[in-house]
């Protein structure tokens, strides 16, 4: 047996798998044959197929994060000096179209766990609404696809595939009771603002393109946007300055950073609340790991902090994001009386909070923004979750259908406190660290953030009075007669696999709170890969400069130094 | 065309595709028929596909012993990503033109926003 794997192992197939690093994208792999056999079953026309389609949809999603969980654990990091060990750092995958790094490892692990938990809060929502058809759990399988190849994109055209392939199913699945006119509305309208968005980000990217001359490599075009600025003296480029505020204004539409948050609160009150949950977390995981890229690659790359004045714009572009984001975020949150928009001007605020971690220009401070994400992902989806639950039972989601919940459902009531002061940022919880750790990060590496840090802070104040009012009114207001009429007995075993994703959430708000400094050396591991030098592109660039200069062509290339220098 | 290849540079694609973009831009916002919307965004895709292809035709860098055409490749994909994007936009207007008989973005008000 032993040697029939062997040599199975040493096949010139397997041989090539491992030699190009195919098999770090196994949790893709799977995910991918995941979907292809559910579409098979969920196109037969009985309940028992549907279910079958539904259970691979659960298992498939279960094995890709067991997966991913053992490849990002493989890669250790060395507390003393960062660096990873055991394996190495930056492996390329198809030609350098994906590299696998700490951040990707990371970053996938937690949007396939983001999707497994939707997945099981979703099946008991979606049957209420007498919708049993296994296309959905098809459409968030290929939406998290996406999302995961969207945080390991090293490529421009990647990138774009990866993001368009996040934000299709997202539209469908936004408008997934398509009856509903409700639902509709909110899937055409997330379908016009993400492909406007689309569209500018693709404007930006083209014109970064024809500023690198003609690559698509992140790494080659670092360095040719490098070699740009140490040769004209101009420093920042117009040009790419354009391209710069283009791109980074139509992942702020992605992210709903404020002022470009208008579609948000329609979009997550008309969708159906899975998919809320989907788009506010896993959506925005995967955007985020888009901008940090991006901007490992293509700013920080550029110039040190102190120098550039179009660096200045941009850091001065992330200061009006962020204040914008946190101050309409939670000044609407406070007067809105349906939860689902009061969690959607919620996300809007936390955007709002995340964005300053990309006002100092330094990768210390985007270790913190992982870490809030990750923080982010367990309470946000456990919020949801618990919503979810309480939705099942009353069919409302207004905050006065809640009143007086302690007196018959006492767990629901706990778990949604938890997650609420946890978003609000009250210490012990996950999201006080996250917020600790970023405030912390950004202040010191420019204490001319202070007042940003102040008026953030003033901003989780603001934002801790709408959360507890939502508790308030669970604990301490009159049951309502729809609560009144509901039983305390155990809950149906429909519900079972919500309450399961609601105690994983608490897990997981409570240890990545108990255990913030070892989650935090791990994202700081994955920001001191980030913008390594890369040899072979630097390599490439020079054996290009080197033709040009013997043929002696072009007069621009002639004149760039002769020889490109690790940074 | 003589005349073309000897005039016509870089600059000159460009500027037609920036223009091509902001009409696309203008019409996303302005236009009020969800069709013509989805037309102003299929424009503003085709802007960004003139820019790669134009892009590419000019700065192609050497590979080896051949042309790079990565731009031209991207184009290609900007046009089937499109082209699904436009399917999925069309079905979820059908459904709505299904019940209000109209595709006139105003009248759609079930969300209040």
């Amino acid at each position: 047996m032993t040697d029939w794997i062997q040599a199975f192992l040493h096949t010139p197939f397997m041989r090539f798998i491992v030699v190009e690093n195919i098999h770090y994208l196994l949790p893709e792999l799977i995910l991918l044959v995941t979907i292809s056999i559910g579409l098979f079953q969920a196109s037969g026309r009985s309940k028992q197929s549907h279910d079958d389609a539904w259970s691979t949809a659960l298992w498939g999603s279960f094995f890709a994060i067991a997966v991913a969980k053992v490849l990002a654990f493989h890669l250790h990091v060395d507390p003393e000096t960062l660096t990873l060990y055991s394996t190495p750092v930056n492996l390329p995958v198809f030609y350098d179209v994906i590299r696998i790094d700490l951040l990707y490892s990371i970053v996938r692990t937690f949007v396939l766990g983001g999707t497994f938990l939707v997945l099981l809060f979703s099946r008991a929502y979606l049957e209420k609404h007498s919708s049993t058809a296994a296309e959905f759990p098809m459409l968030v399988l290929t939406a998290s696809l996406g999302a995961s190849l969207l945080a390991g994109a090293n490529d421009l055209i990647m990138l774009f595939v990866a993001l368009e392939t996040l934000g299709i199913p997202s539209f469908i699945l936004a408008g997934y009771f398509r009856n509903d006119a409700k639902c509709a509305e909110a899937g055409l309208k997330y379908l016009l603002y993400g492909g406007a968005s689309t569209a500018v980000i693709l404007f930006g990217i083209s014109l970064i393109y024809g500023l690198s001359g003609g690559y698509t490599q992140f790494p080659m075009i670092t360095a040719k946007l490098q070699l740009l600025e140490t040769t004209l003296s101009g420093g920042f480029q117009p040009v790419l300055m354009i391209a710069m505020v283009m791109l980074l204004g139509g992942i702020a539409f992605k992210l709903s950073a404020a002022p470009f948050h208008q579609w948000t609160p329609d979009v997550y009150e008309g969708a159906p609340l899975p998919v809320t949950a989907y788009l506010s977390v896993v959506s925005k995981v995967a955007a985020f790991a888009l901008l940090i890229r991006v901007c490992a690659n293509f700013l920080f790359a550029l110039s040190p902090a102190d120098a550039g004045t179009g660096i200045a714009v941009l850091s001065g572009l992330f200061v009006v994001l962020s204040v914008l984001s946190m101050i309409l975020g939670n000044v609407a949150a406070l007067r809105q009386n349906n939860i689902k928009r009061m969690m959607a001007y919620s996300t809007v605020a936390h955007v709002g909070y995340l964005l300053l971690g990309f006002v100092v220009f330094r990768e210390a401070a985007l270790a913190s923004v992982l870490y809030y994400l990750l923080a982010y992902v367990y309470m946000n989806l456990g919020a949801f979750a618990v919503i979810t639950l309480i939705s099942l039972q009353t069919g409302r989601d207004d905050i006065q259908a809640y009143s007086g919940l302690i007196r018959k459902k006492p767990f629901y009531t706990l778990a949604l406190s938890i997650f609420l002061l946890s978003l609000a940022g009250i210490p012990i919880t996950a999201g006080f660290f996250a917020k600790f750790f970023l405030f912390q990060s950004v202040i010191q590496a420019d204490s001319n953030t202070l007042w940003l840090i102040v008026l953030a802070l003033l901003n989780s104040t603001v934002s801790l009075y709408y959360y507890l009012n939502v508790i308030r009114v669970m604990v301490v207001n009159e049951p309502s007669d729809m609560v009144q009429s509901l039983t305390r007995r155990v809950d149906a075993p429909q519900t079972l696999p919500i309450l399961l994703s609601v105690v994983a959430c608490l897990i997981g708000t409570l240890v990545l709170g108990f255990y913030a400094d070892p989650a935090m050396m791990y994202t700081r591991g994955a920001m001191a890969q980030l913008n390594q030098p890369d040899p072979t592109s630097i390599q490439a660039l020079n054996q290009e400069i080197h033709m040009a200069t013997m043929a002696g062509d072009s007069a621009d290339v002639l004149a760039l130094p002769a020889v490109v220098h690790q940074r | 065309m003589d005349f073309l290849t000897a005039h016509i540079g870089l600059s000159h694609y460009l500027i037609l595709a920036a223009l091509l973009f902001t009409i696309g831009l203008l019409g996303v916002i302005t236009s009020r028929n969800v069709i013509r919307v989805l037309m102003s965004l299929e424009l503003m895709l085709n802007a960004v596909n003139i820019n790669f292809v134009a892009f590419n035709n000019f700065l192609a860098p050497m590979y080896g012993d051949h042309f790079l055409f990565s731009g031209q490749a991207f184009a290609i994909f900007i046009l089937t990503v499109s082209a699904a994007e436009a399917a999925v936009g069309l079905a979820i207007v059908i459904a709505l033109y299904r019940r209000y008989s109209t595709v006139d973005m105003e009248r759609f008000t079930a969300l209040n926003g």
